[in-house]
């Protein structure tokens, strides 16, 4: 069966992250917003996982870790930060 | 991104000042000293009932770094303090608002340190447990820590620490009374349950332009769609 479409149609796409979270615990903001230095959600700003589970914007926990000489801890169980792989 | 202060400090304090005023939290009050500076707080503490400090009210000023939460803000007393962990001029110590630094001569461990998920709540809590129960390992004054000693090994009797809690307790009612509050003094009365009402909430999240709803296992319905807005902007 052949079908047309005659009107035109605008297709809409909705998404979101599965973190088991709702806000990133260093900014504070949604998961589904984007840290406070970017403009885009999504692919621009990223979520990461440590080994611990614990899930942050990518740009808060490496600006987290990067100000950190001794130990690199994750900021919610302090276990020591790995990323997941 | 490079001004200071950062956005990310103005959004996660403007943050937490909504949460603390929507779920006010048992134990303290804060507010703004001057509505257009988001970075210096005015906290009052209520000294927790059961303990010497019961009906005192303990006022601090909370300052801010520009780039909050990454490091962490400072606490002063402007009430007087006779506490083993804050020093003569009302700046209080503990780990909690000390960056991770290696430092072995302090005794705190890195893990005991601040890092960007505590919050004004997290601190104020921590304070208010210090006040009971002080940390004489580290003291910022170390008569007052000499002199809790003596009265915890003393079981109470010697009375010199007490005497003194007690007198600066007295003296807060002037400030309580300036601000119209009244100090609970019972734990029913400490311990906040009430839940703001829902009208209330409306207005609030009305006034920040930000429609994200964080704690929707809390309420009954929501009212609000929050799919168009993704937190992101702000006015």
């Amino acid at each position: 069966m052949k079908v047309k479409i005659k009107s035109n149609w605008t297709a809409v796409a909705s998404w979101r992250w599965i973190a088991n979270d709702e806000n990133c615990g260093i900014c504070r903001m949604p998961f589904d917003g984007c840290c406070p230095d970017c403009k885009l959600p999504g692919d621009d700003c990223p979520l990461v996982w440590g080994q611990c589970s614990h899930c942050f914007h990518i740009h808060c926990i490496v600006k987290w870790l990067n100000s950190q000489q001794v130990h690199q801890l994750c900021p919610m169980c302090r276990q020591e930060w790995k990323f997941k792989e | 991104m490079a001004s200071s202060p950062s956005s990310s400090a103005v959004k996660a304090l403007q943050l937490e000042l909504k949460k603390i005023h929507d779920e006010p939290v048992e134990g303290f009050r804060v507010k703004l000293i001057n509505d257009d500076d988001l970075f210096v707080w005015e906290v009052a503490i209520f000294g927790p009932p059961g303990t010497l400090y019961e009906g005192g009210y303990f006022k601090a000023h909370m300052k801010f770094p520009p780039d909050y939460p990454y490091c962490p803000p400072s606490v002063r007393f402007v009430s007087k303090m006779w506490h083993p962990n804050v020093y003569d001029n009302g700046d209080v110590c503990i780990s909690i608002l000390h960056p991770p630094v290696d430092d072995p001569q302090s005794g705190e461990l890195p893990s005991e340190r601040w890092n960007p998920t505590q919050t004004v709540r997290t601190v104020l809590l921590s304070i208010i447990s210090l006040l009971n129960e002080p940390n004489t390992y580290s003291p910022a004054n170390v008569d007052a820590s000499v002199m809790f000693r003596k009265f915890k090994e003393s079981k109470g009797k010697d009375k010199e620490y007490e005497n003194i809690i007690r007198k600066q307790v007295i003296a807060t009612k002037e400030d309580s009374e300036r601000d119209g509050v009244i100090v609970p003094t019972t734990l029913q009365e400490y311990c906040v349950s009430s839940k703001p009402s829902s009208h209330d909430n409306q207005v609030d999240a009305d006034f920040y332009d930000d429609d994200y709803v964080d704690d929707l296992d809390d309420e009954e319905e929501m009212y609000e769609d929050d799919d168009e807005d993704s937190g992101n902007e702000e006015s």
